[in-house]
């Protein structure tokens, strides 16, 4: 188990390597005058003559073959330094981390009730086949996994934010957000809501979870939908195997054999696919933090994206990236975990 | 029994198979609506515009149909009337745009289905076919590839390529054919195994009609579920980069991108928004009814070729 | 041997009803099992020999009904008016089933100490300790080498004829009084086949059980049971002890079914085999139901489903023409002789 950890962790940078290779060839297509456009207060750009622009190309690099400028990307990245995020207005690395946390508890609050939710109401369908439960989740969940998440958002903002007025858009209030901002407030997790406990700040908490339900049920609906899909129709599979005969013919109840011996089979694909499922989480926090204008690393991607910024492009793909590669990496050892015979080696 | 006619049986079987279940009745039903629409789009919503008249005074025919005309100077969204039955935002017709999107909503992800399963399909044939370091080198690049997130990558592929939806496909096509190599590939591997693809071998048949002959069509049914399932997310992805305001040019007849217009009204004033529920309502419904269909469609294809899944 | 029979199936009636119409797999079936006795079922697959099976331990699955009139005696109570509670306590106490496979029997996440200990504590009071030493005793008792070590393995680690071996530890560690073992040594080598059969026997002999050996293996059946009944499309055919049945079959399935062993003591020129197939249990013929493939039938079987009678003391047949097949046993016999 732990060579076959080491060796996974040894393949990372060679996964980081190809990403950050891929995404900057592809900033290549763009020419060095646009390039030159992120390095440049827009606003100035258009009154620089020709000269003024070879100056500057030259300044940032920008005629170098592109080998160089790779080289010196990376050398820059293995020292630490990112560049500089135009959108995030400090170093890249700087940006990503201080948003990181805010996504990182989004992602989290939606990941529990999709699994806990998602799994149980998985099994229930399974068990009342073709019964109205049954009917009635498998409705609920192809109609939820056809809903595109921005549309979603959309709907939970209308009504829950104006018609309703509960759950508003951003991160926090403004006068929320000078407490946690103040020196009084301390940091110790950096998950507002958590910290706003630990803090003793129950209106903090309070407003950090109005301003995280729209996003978390929207980020979570689709997901919910896909996971119990995957538990139905395997945990189906599982009760007509001979094996769960066999623990009825044992005298064990119905209710051991579904929740212990036919459960902790179904589990095992359901590992396999939440592969897709961490990647949908990820990408889903990007059209999520734009839609509820929630600070986070989807929203500072974005922003990126749409201003060619592509130091801070470069960063949080390559961000994603590891987080993915990681996320993979836990289900791998998962999976041994759920079934004994797969040996990771 | 002749072999024709055992064909026939087969299939009827398993049209009954599919009929008979109401889900993908509907799946298909849906489907078929979507493809009248498209179909007949300049009946259902005539490309004319009518605030410009031509010379014998009558309204003007569009140059491009899929570029929304811009019928009202009203830029706050109006409610559906008779005239307009879904209601207009931005000055336009949102009947127009969902009519007109529906051909964009096809084209996009046929488009990229096709063109990024059968470039997978190439990656996936050679890699498996010829293992090895070929078979290394490639699938550490689909690893790679995979390790993206889709969105951004899509997101960051567009903005860098610039505005249209000839773009958005480009950049879903770059990176949507790895789902697709892998299948192929652990297909492969596992027919390569069987005798008849030996005795072929032994028969000195070139590797290319090996290929094309005996794993294809043992491989193709999966992939075409796959395909299928795909279509629906693809749409979603590309509505998602026009909602960003990434993907399909202002004004174009397409889901995502009217759901953009819709974004600062909502995301503004607390209070009257809800009024303006017409102009997520009918764009937002026709994704999820079209994502809907291929999603049924594509399960009662599963349910049918590969009960192993259901 | 006129004592109360162990278990007594009277009448029993299971249907499936699918969306192609209703499946009588079993129909109307009668036997009686005594204790410490070995009754064989015979009878190709979709006979309705494992559907009876698992009607004993109402197992069937939610599409399977058995239907009203049906009666289970066990010991004197009526399963099929037990509550589902009562019969939890039945199903690995007193009545134990072992299946064909045994790679697919046992849980493959949980390892066989685990899966034996499961039943131990479900019907025993004892603590977990205990369970687990009765667990290697019980191990050791149907001779895994080890069975310390082997306890804390997962079924994939053993081989098919240990797994069978586990299999059957688990089915009789609360000590059943009836085992029913359907196609025990199906899926495992003739070596093995052997050996757990063997196992089987000894294991009887000690603790005084009765078995309900199903299997489409006649060889088998000649040489483990005591009784043996005969089944065809969901009905009794025929049904007397062993030795009679074998030596003096009066059905023309048993005799086709016998027929169709290979035999080293005489030449053949090729092997017998019943013509025709196994009809879709949708669509059994009218009368007999063997009588689209019944070499001796007449008219009258194709319209008329045949009694099942006693022709001799213990011996009954449902056939019209049994005397036919008496003749034809015996002309075969006598040229065998010349």
């Amino acid at each position: 188990m732990t060579t076959f950890i080491i060796r996974r962790l040894l393949l990372l940078p060679l996964i980081v390597l190809g990403v950050s290779l891929i995404i900057f060839s592809l900033f290549q297509i763009l020419g060095p005058d646009k390039l030159l456009a992120a390095y440049v207060n827009p606003n100035v750009f258009d009154k620089l003559s020709s000269e003024e622009l070879e100056v500057l190309k030259e300044k940032y690099g920008l005629t170098k073959p592109f080998a160089e400028r790779y080289g010196i990307w990376l050398w820059n990245a293995l020292k630490g330094d990112l560049g500089w995020s135009q959108v995030g207005k400090d170093a890249v690395l700087k940006s990503i981390l201080s948003r990181f946390p805010y996504t990182l508890e989004l992602a989290l609050y939606a990941l529990i009730p999709v699994v806990g939710v998602g799994i149980w109401l998985g099994v229930a369908a399974a068990v009342h086949r073709d019964k109205f439960l049954d009917q009635f989740i498998r409705i609920f969940a192809i109609v939820g996994w056809s809903f595109p998440d921005f549309v979603f958002g959309l709907l939970i903002l209308m009504v829950f934010y104006s018609v309703l007025g509960w759950f508003p858009p951003g991160t926090l209030s403004q006068w929320a957000e000078e407490i946690v901002k103040s020196e009084s407030f301390h940091k110790i997790t950096h998950l507002v809501s958590i910290d706003a406990l630990l803090n003793g700040r129950l209106d903090v908490f309070w407003d950090a979870l109005r301003h995280i339900i729209g996003p978390v049920i929207t980020l979570s609906f689709l997901w919910w939908a896909y996971l119990l899909r995957i538990t139905r129709s395997s945990m189906l599979e599982v009760l007509s195997k001979e094996y769960v005969r066999t623990a009825r013919a044992k005298g064990v109840s119905e209710h051991d054999v579904i929740h212990k011996h036919a459960q902790r089979n179904a589990m095992i694909p359901v590992v396999t696919v939440a592969g897709n499922m961490v990647i949908g989480l990820l990408s889903g926090t990007v059209i999520i933090e734009v839609i509820f204008n929630r600070t986070g690393i989807g929203r500072l991607a974005a922003d990126a994206a749409v201003q060619l910024d592509y130091a801070t492009v470069l960063g949080t793909t390559l961000f994603y990236s590891i987080v993915l590669v990681l996320g993979n990496l836990i289900i791998d050892i998962l999976y041994a975990v759920f079934d004994p015979r797969v040996r990771l080696g | 029994m002749s072999k024709e006619r055992k064909m026939n049986t087969e299939l009827r079987r398993t049209m009954r198979k599919i009929f008979r279940n109401p889900s993908a009745v509907l799946g298909f039903a849906l489907l078929i609506f979507f493809v009248i629409v498209a179909i007949f789009a300049p009946l259902i919503a005539e490309p004319i515009n009518p605030m410009m008249l031509d010379d014998n005074g009558n309204p003007m025919k569009l140059d491009d149909p899929y570029v929304m005309p811009i019928i009202t100077w009203s830029s706050t969204p109006v409610p559906p009337s008779a005239d307009h039955p879904f209601g207009m935002i931005q000055g336009r017709d949102i009947f127009y745009g969902v009519v007109w999107g529906t051909r964009t909503a096809f084209f996009i992800g046929l488009t990229v289905t096709i063109i990024s399963t059968l470039f997978g399909i190439l990656i996936g044939s050679i890699s498996g076919y010829y293992g090895g370091w070929i078979d290394e080198v490639l699938m550490r690049i689909t690893d790679v590839f995979m390790s993206i997130p889709f969105l951004l990558a899509a997101m960051v592929l567009t903005t860098i390529l610039g505005n249209g939806i000839d773009k958005v496909m480009i950049a879903m096509t770059v990176f949507g054919w790895m789902g697709a190599a892998r299948l192929i590939r652990a297909n492969i591997l596992q027919v390569k195994e069987e005798q008849y693809i030996l005795a072929s071998k032994a028969l000195g048949v070139k590797d290319y009609f090996i290929i094309m002959r005996h794993v294809l069509p043992n491989t193709i049914f999966p992939v075409l579920i796959q395909a299928s399932m795909r279509m629906g997310s693809l749409v979603i992805t590309a509505a998602g980069l026009s909602f960003l305001g990434l993907g399909a040019p202002l004004g174009y007849a397409d889901w995502g991108s009217m759901l953009n217009f819709t974004r600062n009204w909502i995301l503004g004033a607390s209070g009257s928004t809800f009024s303006y529920w017409y102009a997520v309502f009918y764009p937002g419904m026709a994704m999820v009814l079209f994502v809907l269909a291929w999603n049924l469609v594509g399960d009662a294809l599963r349910d049918v070729f590969d009960p192993r899944l259901k | 041997m006129e004592k109360n029979p162990l278990l007594s199936v009277r009448n029993l009636r299971t249907y499936f009803y699918t969306e192609d119409g209703v499946v009588k797999a079993v129909d109307g079936v009668d036997f009686d099992v005594y204790e410490g006795e070995t009754l064989g079922i015979v009878g190709e697959s979709g006979s309705g020999k494992s559907v009876t099976s698992l009607a004993i331990l109402r197992l069937l699955d939610p599409k399977g009904k058995i239907e009203e009139g049906s009666e289970i005696i066990f010991n004197g109570k009526n399963l099929l008016t037990l509550t589902e509670d009562e019969m939890r306590r039945i199903r690995g106490n007193d009545i134990a089933m072992i299946f064909q496979e045994p790679m697919v029997a046992l849980n493959p996440v949980f390892t066989i100490g685990d899966q034996i200990m499961e039943a131990i504590l479900l019907h025993q009071d004892v603590d977990k300790k205990k369970a687990r030493e009765m667990a290697i005793d019980m191990l050791r008792k149907v001779g895994i080498p080890e069975p310390e070590k082997r306890i804390d393995e997962y079924p994939h680690e053993l081989s098919g004829g240990m797994r069978q071996r586990a299999m059957i530890a688990m089915a009789l560690s609360c000590r059943p009084k009836l085992l029913i073992a359907d196609e025990p040594t199906t899926a495992l080598d003739v070596t093995i086949q052997a050996q757990i059969l063997e196992l089987m026997k000894e294991l009887q002999r000690e603790y005084g059980m009765a078995i309900i050996l199903i299997t489409h293996d006649v060889g088998v059946i000649a040489e483990n049971a005591d009784r043996v009944v005969v089944m065809y499309g969901g009905k009794v055919m025929e049904t007397s002890d062993v030795r009679t049945t074998f030596k003096t079959p009066k059905h023309p399935y048993t005799w086709g079914l016998l027929n169709s062993i290979p035999r080293l003591d005489i030449e053949q020129e090729r092997l017998y085999s019943i013509p025709g197939m196994v009809p879709d249990p949708l669509h059994f013929p009218v009368g007999c139901r063997f009588s689209n493939r019944c070499e001796f039938g007449e008219e009258k079987c194709s319209v008329e489903m045949p009694p099942l009678v006693e022709v001799e003391s213990a011996h009954m047949v449902r056939c019209f023409f049994y005397h036919k097949v008496e003749q034809a046993q015996k002309l075969s016999k006598a040229g065998e002789g010349a």
